[in-house]
């Protein structure tokens, strides 16, 4: 709390009082492109901030630009946005129905059933994620150096209506091969431990999932069964998934693309240091790709559409449709801000866009 | 007598305190929070602006733009499908066991009788296109150059090209046809010379 605070005396002359439990209840109205607000609890922010007294020497100078030291720090910021839809080409966070020539067309599965046939009974659902680098949007490079909020254009990284994995399930098999090989018995018997080791490390306050090494061993858990999603299981294949709720179905959608996207493109960087990554240090220094699977203390996600819900660990329970109640939605589109973490050294931190090695 | 000397000392303030009042200038403690800060860099943010640059985005993601060199023969290759583990992949039975070492191979197989068949294709030219279309059949076609909601002739199931699989079936050259049978791919490759010609010959012909 107390290096928080000097750090940003010290570097930007910008006072403020109380980063505690103020913030903590307070709400925001929070930007949505369409001009629809919405209450964002950004607190979360400097709940998660941390800077230690380790000073780091060891990252790489490439030009004169780089620092030559710097603090390990650790933030979070929100980077992505992911929207659960009933509809094809619904675009719920911008509040947009795409009208798409080809649209009347059926999509045939595998099977020869049609995703419209499987809509009303199984659950078939499409999902868009939003690259949504807000803070480096609002802030530019103002504190470049000391937090290297995530950088990157305002661009869509996933439709899974242009996305053969996403209509026709085998296709995620070759895709993640490696995930299609945990899919065993065994699997599902970790789901056990991921489950437990999740919801625990849900309940901790986010000073001690960083701090207390009972957390480490929750968060160690949670990535070396990276394709158990906690508590709801084996990560979902395809853009289907067999929940009756549609809020859960949201997070688990969600969270399967992630996974592929993070398997087949290099687009979602590791920057947090992990059991899964060896606990490399080069992520003080700067972002890497790979190695194959998502780190899944890495992200957590929020709903924030129908209605603001909390930052929940990705195979947490999710809030259900009783959150909702009060609502006159059905829950059907869902939209979800997700947090992404960063191990950095502050100051000396290679910032750069998603595409930087 | 020590203690109520301390004890007089202790109580002097009590008596001694007077308002000196107020000298020189005065400044006003102003607070800026982060959630302030955050609120006012958002109003500023020009929404209409980013709104259509989401658009724009989407907009182009139904027209791939990756390029890739024509095949100048017909050929076929049939191999065993798999990928090389690049960390220590632990065991899901024994967290502490390594199941995949780093640089192993990881063979990926689809269930008996499962059957898939997709196309990689470039739709800068429409009667090549068709052309490869006729050849090809029935398949799941990803296309290049060309925006997919006007190629309505290649069936049901078409989608822009996606890096993220020209990569992960190592595809080096346009027209290709895939077909995955439990763990071998079978890659068909068409020769753009020959389909050309044929294209020709039916104008041609007309």
């Amino acid at each position: 709390m107390h290096a928080r605070v000097f750090v940003f005396l010290l570097f930007f002359n910008v006072v403020f009082a109380d980063i505690g439990t103020t913030l903590t209840q307070s709400k925001m109205s929070a930007f949505v492109p369409s001009g629809m607000l919405t209450d964002i609890d950004f607190s979360r922010f400097w709940e998660e901030f941390r800077v230690d007294g380790h000073i780091r020497l060891d990252c790489g100078v490439d030009d004169l630009r780089d620092g030559l030291i710097g603090f390990d720090a650790y933030m979070t910021e929100p980077t992505l946005i992911a929207e659960i839809t009933r509809e094809r080409f619904r675009l719920e966070f911008m509040q947009i129905d795409l009208k798409v020539d080809n649209d009347e067309k059926k999509q045939i599965l595998q099977t020869g059933r049609t995703r419209e046939d499987d809509a009303g009974t199984k659950g078939w659902l499409y999902n868009h994620i939003y690259q949504f680098p807000l803070l480096s949007m609002i802030f530019k490079d103002n504190f470049n150096g000391a937090f290297c909020f995530e950088q990157g254009t305002t661009g869509i990284v996933y439709m899974s209506e242009l996305d053969p994995s996403a209509n026709i399930d085998l296709y995620r098999l070759k895709m993640m091969p490696l995930l299609a090989s945990m899919l065993t018995e065994q699997g599902l018997i970790n789901s056990i431990a991921s489950c437990i080791s999740t919801e625990l490390y849900n309940s901790l306050d986010p000073g001690e999932q960083r701090d207390s090494g009972t957390a480490k061993i929750y968060r160690d858990m949670m990535d070396t069964f990276f394709y158990v999603n906690g508590c709801k299981g084996l990560i979902p294949v395809g853009d289907y998934s067999n929940s009756p709720d549609p809020l859960a179905n949201a997070f688990n959608v969600s969270l399967g693309n992630m996974h592929l996207m993070s398997s087949t493109s290099p687009l979602l960087k590791q920057t947090v240091r992990s059991v899964v990554n060896n606990y490399s240090d080069e992520r003080w220094c700067k972002p890497k790709t790979g190695p194959v699977p998502m780190i899944m203390s890495q992200y957590n996600a929020q709903i924030v559409r129908p209605r603001v819900g909390k930052v929940k660990e990705n195979g947490t329970t999710p809030p259900n449709s009783t959150f909702l109640k009060n609502d006159a939605t059905t829950g059907d589109n869902t939209v979800l801000l997700i947090w992404q973490r960063r191990d950095y050294s502050m100051f000396a931190y290679k910032c750069g866009k998603r595409t930087q090695e | 007598m020590k203690h109520w000397f301390f004890l007089l000392l202790l109580s002097l303030p009590l008596f001694g305190y007077t308002d000196l009042g107020i000298h020189g200038h005065t400044y006003e403690i102003k607070e800026q929070n982060i959630k302030e800060l955050i609120e006012r860099r958002l109003l500023k943010l020009d929404r209409n602006k980013l709104k259509q640059d989401y658009l724009n985005a989407i907009e182009k993601a139904f027209t791939s733009e990756i390029s890739l060199p024509p095949a100048m023969r017909d050929y076929t290759v049939r191999y065993q499908d798999f990928v090389i583990a690049s960390y220590d992949v632990p065991d899901p039975a024994h967290p502490n066991n390594i199941l995949y070492p780093k640089g192993s191979k990881i063979v990926s197989s689809l269930p008996e009788g499962a059957v898939l068949k997709m196309c990689f294709v470039d739709g800068s030219d429409m009667d090549l296109l068709h052309e490869v279309h006729e050849e090809f059949g029935e398949c799941d076609y990803l296309v290049t150059k060309a925006d997919i909601r006007k190629l309505s002739f290649l069936g049901n199931s078409i989608y822009p090209m996606n890096i993220a699989y020209v990569r992960r079936f190592k595809i080096d050259k346009l027209p290709v046809r895939l077909v995955m049978q439990k763990d071998t791919i079978e890659k068909t490759y068409l020769n753009i010379g020959r389909l050309k010609k044929e294209v020709w010959e039916k104008k041609n012909a007309r």
